[in-house]
């Protein structure tokens, strides 16, 4: 269940140009109270500007920031009352544990008590507590970014903002802290976004994935609409795997391998298009409508991964 | 990997000829600020003696550690706020900083000391004849050592993401550069100051030419009336800049050695 207690975030028809290089074109985004939205995309698409713009780091060329309908596109940084984890470790290394994530309160006027308290429970959320005097180079890497969360999260923003905090870890802690940090957005119910190039990332954590391309959102849908509808041949290559397989369309159903096969809404209803095949759609059988030669297969544990040579030379997964 | 003993060998010779390398002239330098002329074999501390009770000695040591307090003062004020903010702010700016900064390696002492003769005129015509105000000049001549250490401690750190993370918890800019930049970057500081006092001690050719009394001046003239309190000087001053050399090795070192898993 979604919190609804954070508040709502307009991005409107953000511009970002750097030299001749245009970051964001015209970038619309509305994220609900308490929501969490992945922004997903290659490199260089814009994402981490957008967000470096909503945190008041970076300045749009043009286009506005409203937080609860509020503009706030000419509000400095530290005004912003907004919790950031970075991609970077970013622990203030001559600092303990417990006095980062008290930094911000300290920076409000708490006073030493209420900060402490309240760095201890922050602590106490992302499973910390015994580690309060440590210093960051006694942490591993997993725990600095649960503690940069702690650090993000004690200061009760009104907008929580992770750039892609993820990306330095291994496999294995990546997809635990993915875990909590959706537990932890969900408890205190934060209005989040999530900047990540990782498809798989995005579409666990979040309510909703925005795919974007070259400075401007191509889709934003719940992770499962994403997936099984996606609005552009970009996002249907970007999320997921594909086979592109030449095809005719008529009446809204495309010839594949002899058969013929529904498409989905939005696809050309008639003429010769490019059909893009999720791997898991396909069932490789002894006694298919279809003949192909099983190329190679790639064990990955829980699933497999077959290559097939079908018709004249094309390899395809399944 | 384990030496053989000749290796062992050929490494301590070198070792033992660059020991007495040193060594041999310090020794001679002690063993002549202590030779009792009048009683020839014995022992005096009389030359080390009027280090403190000379006083145009013991004023130039007071004006030499008080100016070289005051050039590294000075060097902070100018550089670390600078070089703090060409990182943070202005990143396109910091080759130019660093050619400034390191153009005084380039152009010999004396030809700087001729080229601000002039100017130094203007300094002291406001500020009297002091031989503080050689604390200017100075800073142009510590600018490259101390843009080295601060720019070695400054990317070492990750200044601009602990800054961003600072701003966004709530911090002012002046927050950033005194409570989160600063105090990682104080190796750098540390080594910068060091080698500021070390230099500001042993500094001769601008003190002479721009008539002021300095320690070094003053070894250079006690050394033609009484040699033996002139080498102790210098003796003490050695030790005094190599135990700061020591200070800055321990002080610099790194202690962030315990890695996390």
């Amino acid at each position: 269940m979604t919190a609804t207690s954070g508040l709502s975030v307009d991005l409107l028809g953000l511009t970002r140009v750097f030299g001749s290089v245009r970051a964001l074109d015209g970038f619309d985004l509305h994220i609900a109270g308490g929501e969490l939205v992945a922004l997903l995309g290659p490199s260089g698409c814009g994402k981490t500007t957008a967000l470096r713009i909503l945190a008041g780091l970076d300045t749009a060329t043009s286009g506005a920031v409203e937080v609860d309908g509020k503009d706030i596109t000419r509000v400095p940084a530290n005004k912003r009352d907004m919790g950031m984890v970075f991609q970077a470790y970013s622990l203030f290394p001559h600092m303990t544990v417990l006095d980062n994530v008290a930094f911000g309160l300290k920076m409000r006027g708490k006073d030493k008590g209420a900060r402490n308290q309240r760095a201890g429970d922050m602590l106490d959320l992302v499973g910390l507590t015994e580690h309060g005097g440590r210093y960051a180079h006694q942490l591993s890497g997993g725990q600095q970014q649960r503690v940069a969360l702690a650090r993000a999260l004690a200061i009760e923003p009104s907008v929580l903002l992770l750039d892609e905090p993820l990306s330095a870890l291994d496999a294995k802690v990546r997809a635990q802290l993915r875990d909590e940090i959706r537990r932890v957005q969900l408890e205190v119910g934060t209005t989040t976004l999530f900047v990540t190039h990782d498809q798989e990332e995005a579409l666990a954590i979040a309510d909703r994935v925005g795919v974007m391309n070259s400075g401007r959102l191509d889709q934003i849908a719940s992770p499962a609409e994403l997936y099984a509808n996606p609005a552009t041949p970009f996002v249907a290559e970007f999320v997921g795997l594909n086979n592109k397989v030449p095809t005719t369309v008529a009446s809204g159903r495309a010839q594949l391998f002899g058969m013929e096969v529904p498409t989905i809404e939005g696809s050309i209803s008639s003429g010769p298009g490019l059909a893009m095949v999720r791997p898991e759609s396909v069932t490789v059988s002894t006694d298919g409508a279809t003949n192909g030669r099983v190329a190679s297969v790639n064990f990955l544990g829980p699933i497999s991964r077959v290559y097939l040579t079908v018709g004249e030379g094309a390899t395809r997964s399944a | 990997m384990t030496r053989s003993p000749l290796n062992r060998a050929v490494r301590g010779i070198f070792l033992l000829l660059v020991a007495l390398f040193f060594a041999i002239p310090l020794y001679s330098m002690l063993d002549f600020s202590t030779r009792d002329i009048a009683n020839p074999g014995h022992r005096t501390g009389y030359a080390w003696s009027l280090l403190v009770k000379d006083k145009d000695l013991f004023a130039s040591i007071l004006t030499s550690v008080s100016l070289s307090v005051l050039t590294v003062l000075l060097m902070f004020v100018l550089l670390v706020p600078t070089m703090i903010w060409v990182q943070l702010r202005v990143p396109k700016a910091k080759r130019l900083i660093e050619f400034i900064c390191l153009l005084p390696l380039a152009i010999p002492a004396l030809v700087i000391v001729v080229g601000i003769r002039n100017v130094m005129l203007w300094v002291n015509y406001f500020v009297g004849h002091t031989p503080f105000a050689l604390s200017l000049p100075y800073v142009v001549l510590l600018l490259p050592y101390a843009y080295r250490s601060l720019d070695s401690a400054l990317s070492a750190m990750n200044a601009n993401t602990l800054a961003e993370a600072a701003r966004s918890l709530g911090a002012s800019w002046l927050t950033v550069f005194t409570r989160i930049i600063a105090p990682n970057i104080r190796a750098g500081m540390v080594s910068a100051a060091f080698i500021g006092i070390a230099l500001v001690l042993g500094e001769y050719t601008f003190s002479s030419l721009l008539h002021y009394d300095t320690l070094p001046t003053q070894i250079v003239v006690m050394s033609k009336a009484e040699a033996r309190t002139s080498v102790a000087a210098s003796f003490a001053m050695i030790v005094v800049v190599s135990a700061l050399l020591l200070g800055l090795s321990f002080f610099t070192r790194d202690r962030s050695t315990t890695e996390g898993t």
